[in-house]
């Protein structure tokens, strides 16, 4: 009981400071990759679907580790369920 | 030339997907091509450095703050040649057994090729999905042998470190919120006005828990010893002395980029927690492994304590340390592996008689257990006079490293038991294994007493540290006379409490609180110091 | 207000993960937390009156593209880890025939 109220102090406490923090935020913002994205996009990627454009041009290099990711976690489920292989 | 970081990366990759694509013996003999291609490859562009000078590469050529940089400076070119060498030696040590098994190798070479990239990217979300490839593949190579001890370990580590990246994510989101862009140079650039606002140190916070879970800081550390000790002994080696410091690379990294002052006595004071509760628990284990474990934790510790502030001696002091650790903890784990392949037992009060059974194994691993504990002529040694030179300043901080020198020793001269005593009627031919265990052995002795020019190469004058003085031996000396006092009156005879600390075990549950604790803890040390 | 509404339920998340006994339940909130997350992402996106981010005639004010296509990989992550972990569940149901966080870690060896 005590380490369950404990438990949800902390967080409260942790709510508490984001909300400090998301109004000093709102002080300081900048825009500046919204910008360069929404005037630049069509010329340099061709395509009219901002978010498109980012994934498969401007951040190519990071769909492609996820690609990977999908092989490594495909092939480490199939190494998991056979059950006849000797392993040492 | 200049594409060199990309073929870093991708030659690993393309590698182990040939090997897994075509089931033969003979393509397996390619990944040892692969592997002196990159040493040629990561030699070459070290010549092409100049004094001081970052290459970048960026990948498509638009403006800088929208674009995936890929970065090279002295520090990661340092990590990139030293994690070829221990990739070479994890081969040579674990080929007898691993030639035919594809599967193996695939996953070892894809592991390579993502940790070169997460050690050259300059991009935050970049560096969030390679720390979650490296999770996801050591966690399969933890549960390789799949038995119920390791499937479990496994599956604890990964959830474990999913939710530490969670938080990772829940600050990188503030910090664009505010900087709008997402490389590490120009947020460098940017933040120097913002230092001290709310924000910056709320999604500092954040950032900084996500990096103690995968480095294993003092209350989120729980993972480290089920893990490294349900592994297969290659994989142990390899996650003891590499991968563990992908997390203090990037601690490195992001407290450069943020560049806050207030949070450098936080860290000193949580690396002395971590290194002391670390070797306590090693002092009670019973384990082999987990007393090495542990002891990966305590000098994790102390390098923490040396990284805290960003410069002077005792920085530089736990690079040095970083890279030392990688070659000692290796090898003391490639030869545990073979003790247990001997004996079958893991237990340190039931393995006797190493040192006649074994002969040139146990000549490496006392050459490892001299190292560990600071002996002169070993690597040890010099990390950690140059991290106390640095710390010279303030005495409470040397009384603090004295005890964690002791503690290191109590812990490790309790595993030095299992090399006296009759031999053992088994004995097996290890020649591969004992290869690679003699070039990690040769390297502990050539950067014990060569290390000057070592300094050069990260251009800190190391002239200070003097090998021969009377000084050093002796107080070495002291250090294990008093421990193995301690040793003889406290560990030995298995006082109860010694029992009690041996069978604590934290759930699930009890860790993820720990998080939020140390979470709060942070949010705490940020409201007392404004 | 609305990131503090995702932040909450990232909290909840956390405090299932930390009370949760049985290995699924972790799972699940777990599951809970990383869709929080991206949820907290799209909301620091948006603001009201705003205009999708696709270019066509008369589009004023979009949201913030990079946000939503970073969300696109943290989806994908998300899905393979609890793959596996499910996958993981499954060997230790085989071996143990007990899914309770503390039968499993009291065993030794």
């Amino acid at each position: 009981m005590i380490k369950s109220i404990v438990l949800i102090g902390m967080l409260i406490s942790i709510l508490l400071s984001f909300i400090f923090s998301l109004d000093d935020s709102k002080k300081h913002l900048n825009t500046s990759s919204k910008d360069y994205y929404i005037s630049n996009s069509l010329e340099e990627t061709g395509s009219k679907n901002i978010v498109t454009g980012i994934y498969l041009d401007y951040r190519l290099f990071d769909s492609l580790f996820e690609a990977a990711i999908l092989l490594i976690s495909v092939s480490g489920i199939i190494f998991m369920s056979k059950k006849d292989d000797e392993v040492l | 030339m200049d594409l060199i970081p990309i073929y870093l990366i991708f030659i690993p990759i393309l590698t182990s997907i040939t090997i897994y694509i075509f089931h033969n013996r003979y393509i397996n003999y390619s990944i040892f091509i692969c592997q002196g291609v990159l040493t040629f490859l990561s030699l070459w562009y070290y010549t092409s450095f100049d004094e001081k000078v970052t290459k970048t590469l960026a990948f498509g050529g638009w403006s800088r703050e929208i674009d995936i940089v890929l970065k090279n400076d002295r520090l990661s070119l340092l990590f990139i040649i030293f994690t070829i060498f221990i990739w070479w030696i994890i081969l040579i040590y674990c080929w007898n057994k691993r030639k035919y098994d594809h599967r193996f190798l695939f996953f070892l070479s894809f592991l390579q090729g993502s940790f070169l990239g997460l050690l050259q990217t300059n991009d935050l979300f970049n560096l969030f999905v390679f720390i979650e490839i490296a999770t996801i593949i050591s966690s399969i190579l933890i549960l390789y042998k799949k038995d119920g001890y390791s499937v479990r370990a496994g599956l604890y580590y990964l959830l474990f470190n999913s939710v530490g990246m969670l938080c990772y994510l829940i600050g990188l989101i503030f910090l664009y919120n505010v900087m709008g862009t997402l490389n590490m140079d120009v947020i460098g650039e940017r933040i120097v006005s913002l230092r001290g606002t709310n924000s910056i140190r709320l999604a500092y916070i954040f950032m900084m828990s996500a990096i103690g879970v995968k480095s294993a800081f003092f209350p989120v550390y729980n993972w480290l010893p089920k893990a490294h000790s349900a592994a297969p002994s290659s994989i142990s080696a390899l996650l003891s002395g590499l991968l563990v410091k992908s997390g203090l690379y990037a601690f490195v990294r992001l407290n450069t980029m943020y560049g806050i002052e207030s949070f450098s006595e936080f860290f000193f004071l949580l690396g002395f927690f971590t290194a002391l509760s670390g070797a306590i628990f090693a002092i009670s284990q019973k384990d082999i492994k987990q007393i090495l474990a542990f002891s990966t934790i305590s000098q994790i510790g102390l390098i923490v304590m040396g990284l805290s502030n960003l410069d002077g001696n005792a920085f530089y002091g736990s690079i040095f340390h970083i890279l030392n650790h990688a070659i000692f903890k290796c090898l003391l784990f490639l030869g545990a592996g073979l003790i247990i392949n001997t004996y079958s037992k893991r237990r340190v009060t039931e393995i006797r008689g190493v040192f006649k059974t074994m002969p040139l194994t146990s000549i490496f691993m006392i050459v490892g257990v001299l190292s560990i504990t600071g002996a002169p002529l070993f690597n040890g040694f010099i990390s950690k006079s140059i991290i106390k030179y640095g710390l010279n300043e303030v005495p409470y901080k040397i009384y603090m490293f004295n005890i964690l020198n002791l503690s290191t020793s109590i812990a490790l001269i309790k595993l030095s038991q299992i090399f006296f005593g009759e031999p053992h009627e088994k004995k097996y031919n290890y020649f591969c294994e004992n290869i690679s265990m003699s070039l990690l052995a040769v390297m502990c002795f050539v950067l014990g007493i060569f290390f000057i020019p070592l300094g050069q190469l990260l251009h800190v004058d190391l002239g200070f540290i003097n090998l021969f003085t009377p000084w050093a031996w002796i107080s070495y000396l002291i250090t294990l006379v008093i421990a193995y006092f301690i040793y003889l009156f406290f560990v030995h005879r298995e006082l109860p409490i010694i029992k009690k600390i041996r069978h604590i075990h934290i759930s699930f549950g009890a860790a993820n609180s720990l998080l939020v604790f140390f979470l709060f803890i942070m949010i705490m040390w940020k409201f007392i110091d404004t | 207000m609305n990131p503090i509404l995702s932040f909450i339920v990232v909290l909840i998340g956390i405090y299932g993960l930390c009370t949760s006994k049985n290995l699924i339940k972790s799972i699940i909130c777990l599951n809970i937390v990383q869709t929080a997350v991206i949820l907290l992402f799209l909301n620091f996106a948006n603001f009201s009156g705003s205009d999708i981010p696709i270019i066509f005639k008369n589009i004023e004010n979009p949201t913030d593209p990079l946000p939503q296509a970073l969300m696109i990989t943290a989806i994908v992550i998300g899905a393979s880890i609890t793959a596996l972990s499910l996958m993981l569940c499954i060997k230790i149901f085989h071996y143990y025939g007990t899914l309770n966080w503390k039968e499993l870690i009291e065993r030794e060896g």
